[in-house]
Parts: structure tokens; sequence; C-alpha cells
């Protein structure tokens, strides 16, 4: 005995066929849920930081709709649930969106579905019936699981912030968000809202380096039909998912609500038209972004503290979504991902002193940027300049590079200035302007201790004095 | 090389010229599913039949209607007139990689491009609409800058030749050819025929498109002399699928069939037939007392009149008696059993 009957009309089934696109994007399987006026298709992605469900009206939606609880052994089960593998609803739906006036051999004239679920002798089944023109029957048969849905909870009340905008409006936003980006941020400012695509992850392992990319929308909150968001709050959620929405969204024009309240719960996104209501429930992820939109030098030592207290924030206020679509861990990692791109990019109109801290660059820098801000960068330099030396010199210099006291006291011990010149003399032409006078800061050798190599070379006496002078810890090592 | 300067001095064997590879192409594509082909010149024509793993066979016969000109020259002293089936052992015969005389075909951009369209069903909606036989406005057909395509062969040993000209470019291609495989036809009784049916070729492959989505193994064709006439279906891990032809009178414009009968082929070969579907206008489904289906697509190519194209399919060894009381085959069982 069907337990659920119910007739679709070639108009609704293309609106299905897009629901179901759309819930594809956050999981293959979709729940159905169906009770007496009202058909739920719903889908909680793998992470579980998204959900999206469609409701389907009874009345509205089909053309025909008819749910007869079954009456097993006690009582009459208020719902029917089931879940179908989603690709399987697809290929049943897939190419009838296609405009029937050109595709009239096949036109789909009617869907009947007839969910078929009984103990015993009948097969639970559902059953799709598609009628087409000529009278040619098309009959699925698909297998379900009997398993009751999962649904994300959004307590409105205690959202504070709204708004809500026109559907074709946020599919042009969306549009400029770069394949690439992975969060969303959403702010607003002194009546501007900016929408902010952004990705985070720079490494997988340490191999190739993910482009950090931006792009920010400023609009206008006129734009919006109705706004009431905390100025200055961050709010991230997840591009893709944000893109499946509009995707859908978008087929139509609609007002999108969104509600939310602070980073780390839900956002929920809605809307609807004839006879499909539209429903989303989005994690949105801490506040990774911190402050940084300020250029200020501190913004990014003002971040470095945030996540301890962020941390624990997340943890409690929803351990289960704790792994939202963020790809890495949102423990001690994620902020310091964050943090890096920020400070990249923060650098540029005035780059802030160095970090102390060494934990996080060597994984989250890039290269370039790496060898920019990094003090003691010995070797690297060293080679690298090696290659505007003279032949002669290589060999002292490579000594240098190793110990520089040893060479010191080779030249020291060795040679006086006027011997050294006859025996390098080509050198001592060579690079004269790089001489350095004695009374050279110590901070300045320290950068670049070729130089000091040079003048070992060159006036072995003079470097002596030199380092005798400023540095007595190489004086005392020297004369050892 | 000296074969061919040795029959220099008489004329090679065959020697055709087509003003457009593109029907050539978009015939023999229908039956690109092996890699050789065996080719069999005659003075009506050329026929290409590619078979796999002997269940499963594919004809393609191009007309000599379909060259501008077109000269068969056969040794030996057999008139042409002849009954063709006992002039076929002299016929020159030899194999070819499909592959590669398609490729040569295409070279100049006489591929479809949707001919990716049944793996892609969704992928260009438009395209998909379109008949793909039809010629498009901006095709070099249409704005007339047609390529000859010539095609000759000197004899046996000899390779294969095509010479493509497009608007000044020349491509001369030399196709070796190999001894032919001598592969035997699969056999159709004529007159065993069980059922026949001639209906739009489209609709057996929307029809086959739709099963596919099931991704099954195996494919039902159920004719009844009644109510449903004609169902295809498939059952496959998500469940079953089948598409019902009903209304007998106006989708089917031949039916005929003396009783209930069922066989079932593997999907996939039925599947490879899947172009010829799509590029056909009409196909000729029949089914002799064995099983064996063979199925005949009606090609109308621009330009070229009609070709055929022909597929042969063995069947599954079925257990006649077990079909209706839902024969315990694992894969199948659901969808026999909902049927009985």
């Amino acid at each position: 005995m069907a337990v659920l009957t119910f007739t679709i009309n070639p108009d609704a089934l293309g609106k299905l066929h897009d629901a179901l696109v759309c819930l594809g994007k956050f999981s293959e399987a979709v729940c159905l849920e169906a009770s007496s006026d009202r058909l739920v298709l719903t889908a909680l992605n793998s992470s579980k930081s998204a959900y999206a469900s469609f409701t389907l009206l009874g009345n509205r939606f089909f053309s025909k709709y008819h749910y007869r609880p079954l009456r097993s052994s006690n009582q009459a089960k208020e719902k029917f649930t089931c879940k179908i593998y989603n690709k399987a609803l697809l290929s049943v739906f897939k190419g009838r969106v296609a405009d029937p006036s050109r595709e009239k051999d096949t036109a789909v004239e009617r869907c009947d579905v007839s969910v078929e679920d009984g103990e015993g002798k009948t097969k639970s089944r559902f059953v799709i019936k598609i009628v087409c023109r000529h009278g040619v029957l098309k009959t699925y048969r698909l297998t379900f699981e009997s398993v009751a849905p999962m649904h994300a909870l959004f307590v409105k009340e205690s959202a504070n912030n709204s708004w809500s905008i026109s559907s074709k409006t946020l599919r042009e936003f969306v549009e400029h968000f770069g394949p690439g980006t992975e969060q969303l941020d959403i702010y607003s400012e002194d009546g501007r809202v900016s929408f902010t695509s952004y990705t985070e992850k720079i490494m997988s392992g340490n191999e190739i380096l993910k482009q950090p990319l931006h792009t920010t929308i400023a609009v206008d909150t006129l734009e919006f039909g109705e706004f009431a968001v905390e100025e200055k709050l961050h709010i991230v959620i997840s591009v893709k998912d944000f893109k499946s929405i509009i995707a859908h969204a978008g087929i139509t024009n609609t007002m999108v609500k969104a509600l939310y309240s602070r980073p780390t719960s839900p956002m929920q996104l809605t809307y609807s038209e004839d006879g499909i209501l539209s429903e989303f429930i989005l994690m949105t992820i801490g506040e990774s972004r911190g402050a940084s939109a300020t250029p200020a030098p501190n913004a990014s030592r003002a971040n470095s503290k945030r996540p301890a207290s962020r941390q624990p924030l997340e943890a409690i206020s929803s351990p289960k979504r704790a792994a939202t679509s963020m790809p890495p861990p949102p423990t001690t990692a994620a902020p310091n991902l964050g943090r890096e791109p920020t400070r990249a990019r923060v650098s540029r109109p005035s780059p802030p002193p160095p970090q102390p801290s060494l934990q996080s660059e060597a994984l989250f820098v890039t290269e370039a940027e790496d060898r920019r801000w990094d003090p003691t960068n010995f070797d690297e330099e060293e080679d690298e300049m090696l290659l505007w030396d003279t032949p002669g010199d290589k060999e002292t210099v490579t000594m240098n590079s190793g110990h520089l006291q040893t060479s010191e006291n080779q030249n020291r011990s060795t040679n006086g200035h006027p011997g050294l010149s006859a025996e390098d003399g080509e050198q001592s032409y060579t690079i004269p302007t790089q001489r350095l006078a004695p009374t050279q800061n110590v901070s300045e050798v320290r950068s670049s201790p070729l130089f000091v190599a040079d003048i070992i070379l060159i006036s072995g006496r003079s470097e002596v004095c030199l380092i005798e002078a400023k540095k007595p810890e190489y004086s005392d090592q020297t004369t050892k | 090389m000296s074969t061919i300067g040795e029959l220099d001095h008489g004329a090679p064997i065959f020697k055709a010229v087509s003003s457009s590879a593109r029907q050539l192409f978009q015939l023999l594509n229908c039956i690109r599913f092996a890699p050789k082909a065996q080719v069999q010149i005659s003075n009506e024509g050329l026929r290409f039949a590619v078979e796999e793993s002997r269940v499963m066979q594919g004809i393609v016969f191009l007309d000599k209607a379909l060259f501008t000109t077109f000269n068969c020259t056969l040794p030996g002293p057999e008139p042409s007139g002849d009954d063709p089936d006992s002039a076929t052992a002299d016929l020159p015969n030899f194999s070819i990689s499909l592959s590669a005389l398609l490729e040569t075909l295409q070279i100049f951009g006489a591929a479809d491009i949707a001919t990716t369209r049944f793996s892609k069903p969704d992928s260009d909606a438009y395209g998909s609409n379109i008949r793909p036989g039809r010629p498009n406005a901006f095709s070099n057909q249409a704005l007339g800058m047609a390529g000859v395509c010539r095609l000759s062969y000197a004899g046996i040993g000899s390779p294969f030749s095509i010479i493509l000209e497009e608007s000044g470019v020349t491509t001369t291609c030399n196709l070796n050819t190999y001894e032919p495989e001598g592969a035997e036809e699969i056999p159709f009784q004529r007159d065993a025929m069980q059922v026949k049916i001639i209906m739009q070729a489209r609709w057996l492959f929307d029809a086959v498109s739709e099963l596919s989505s099931t991704s099954p193994s195996r494919l039902d064709i159920t004719a009844h002399t009644g109510a449903p006439y004609l169902s295809l279906s498939a059952a496959g891990p998500l469940g079953s699928a089948s598409v019902e032809f009903a209304k007998g009178r106006d989708l089917l414009e031949t039916f005929t069939v003396a009783e209930k009968w069922t066989q079932s082929y593997k999907f996939e070969m039925i599947k490879a037939a899947a172009e010829a579907m799509r590029l056909a206008s009409k196909v000729s489904v029949r089914g002799d007392e064995q099983g064996v289906l063979s199925l005949q697509f009606m090609v109308e190519v621009e330009g070229g009149g009609i070709s055929f194209v022909d597929f042969r399919f063995v069947p599954f060894i079925r257990d006649e008696d077990e079909e209706d009381e839902g024969s315990s085959q694992e894969e199948e069982e659901d969808y026999e059993d909902e049927d009985a």
C-alpha cells in the first residue's frame, strides 16, 4: 500500500530538480520527510556544518498530494521518513528541466510518485512514474533507506542580526568570488556592507602554497530590503555553501533573508517561492580575521592573543560543529593560519616589525615573505653573495661562513694588511667600495656577514679592532 | 611502397571521392566501439564491420551514393551484377584501425561537438536537442568551403589512403591494412523472426539513456501483444527503471509480434549503439527465435540520402521458465518480482 502518493506537473518537476541539485551540493543523500501537508527534503553535509532543507507544500507545490500514515503495530506514524541516494533522484529528474517546447517527443506530461513501504509482502520502493507524450511511461523503482533525518536547529529568538536582499543581487556578488576562496566574511560599517571572500589555506603539507585571494564587494545598505546588523561584526561562513545556496536562490527572483547572532553560532538563510520554502543553516566560523582590517602593526600582535580567548568559545557553543568546513582543525593551528595572510596583506602599506616569534613563519609565510623578514638568515644570504665574489676570495669566505672566529684567527695570525693585499691583490681591488668603516654598527655587520669577511681579508687589523670595540663576545672567542 | 608502384600501371582497385568527410565520419562514428574494422569493397559501396567478443556486431555500409565518384575495378572476371552473396569471398577484404580512420576523417573538425552527449546528457542543453546531423549555419559546408575527401585502395597489402583537402590544406593519410579477421556474422534468422518494430530512433535513444541512470548491467526488452507493447527495463544498484511505449499506435510505426517476447542483453553493448540512435531517424528493431536482436538504423545524412547502420546483439541466456516467477538472480530480483 502506498504510504505517500503525489503528482507533480512538469513545471514543478523542474523546480524539484533544481532543489535536488542544490541539495546535492551539500550531501550525496537526500532525506525525505512526509507529513500530511508537506514533504520536506533535507541534506546535511558530512562535517555537519551546513544544512539545507526544502519544504514542499502539499497543496501548493503538488498537483495532488496524499499521505496515508502507515498503521503499524501500535499507532499511526505521524511522519514517513526515508533517505535516498541523491544521484538516483537526480538522474530520474535530469534533463527534463529543458524547455519542453523544444524537446517535443519526450516532453513530460505528468509525474506520479508513490512510496510503497510495507512490512511483509510489499517491497519498499520509491516509485516514480513519468508519463511522457505519446504514452511513453517511464517507471523508476528506487530503493531507499528508512531512517529519520537529522535536522539542524536554529533559534530565531537569539538571532539579533538580520538582513534581506534580492537573490538576483546576491547572485551577481557571488559571481565575483573566486573558485579558490573558502571563506566569506560579512561585515558592515558605516552603512556599507562588505562581502569578502578569501582563503586562509596557504599550504598543504609543505608543498604548493595556495595563493591567498581576497575579493571584497562593498554594498550600500540601501541595496538591502531590510538591514539590522550590529556594526563592525565579522561573520564568516563557507563560500562554497553560500554559492550553492545562491545558485539555487538566483534561479528565481526572491528575497533571501539572513538571520544570525554572532560568530560560531549558526546563520540561517531563508527564501520562498510558490510552494517551496527553502531554509539553510550554516555554521559560522570563529572570527578568525579579527581586527585585521586596521593596518596598525599592533593589530597582528593583538590578533595573536585572540585565539586563546576565542578557542573555547567555539568548543563550547557547538562541540559537534567544531570541525567546520575550514580544512585545518580549529585547534591552535587555525588562528595562526588565519593571521598570516592578514599580516601579509597589511604589511604592504606599512610593514610591521618582524615578529620575534618563529613558530609560525616557517610554515605559513611565503618564502619571499619569510626571507624579507628573517633577521638571522646567515647561510642563505652568504650563498647568494658568494656569486659576486672573485674566485680568490672564495676560500676564506667559505671558512668564514662556517665560523667567523676561525678565519679571523687565521687572518690575524698569518697576514698583516700589506701581505694580504699582495697575496690576494685582485680581490682587494675588486671590492674596495664594500669596505666598511670601523665604526659600523654591530647590527649592520650582523645583517650582512659577508662584509665582515671582506674586511678580514683586506684589513685584518681594523676588523679585529671593530670587533673588539663593539662586540666583546667575538673578541673573547678570538683571543682565546 | 613497391606494391603501390607495381600496381600503378593498372588502376587501383578502388577510388572514390566524397565532397565531405563529415558524412563518412558521422556514419563510421556510430560503430566506434571497437578499435578495428573489417572493410569490404564492392561495386555498391564500402562495408565496415566491427564486432566485439562475438556477441555484438556493428555494420556501416557506405553506399556509393555518398560519393561523388566511385570507381571500383574488382580483380578477376567476377561480373559486378552477380549475386552479392556468392561474390563476397572474392571482394577485396581487409581490416584497418577504425580509430585512426575516424581521427583522419575529423582532422578538419568534422567531429560533432555533441559526440559525447550520451555520457553527459545535460552538459549542453541546446546542442542535445538538435539532430546532430543537421547542418550548422557556420559549418564549412554551409559556408561553401566544402573540402574533398578521396579514398583509394590499390590492392592487397597496400595501405588504405585518404586524402583530405579543405580550403587549400591537404592531408594525406595512409592507413595500414591488415589481414581480415574473417569474423563470422552473428546469424540472424530472418525467417524465424519473432518481433519487428519500426520506431523513431530518438525514442529508443531516450529510453536507453533514461535507463542508463540506474547504471545497470542488463537490459531487458519485452514485446507484448497487448497493452504496454514494448518495454525496456533495467535494474541497477540504486533501483530499477523501465520505459514503456504504451500507446503503440502513435509511437510504433510497425509493430509485429507473435507472442510475448522477452530477452536480455548486456546494457553496455546496447549503449554502444547510442550514437547511432542519436543520429538515425528511424530504427527497426527485430528479434529472432534465438533472441538475436537486430537494430537497423536509418540515417539521413546531409546531402547523402539514406544510409543504414546495422547492429546485432546476442542475448544473455535466459531460463524460459524462470522469468515470470521472479528469477532468483541477484540483481534482477527486484524488478522481476514487482513485475510479476
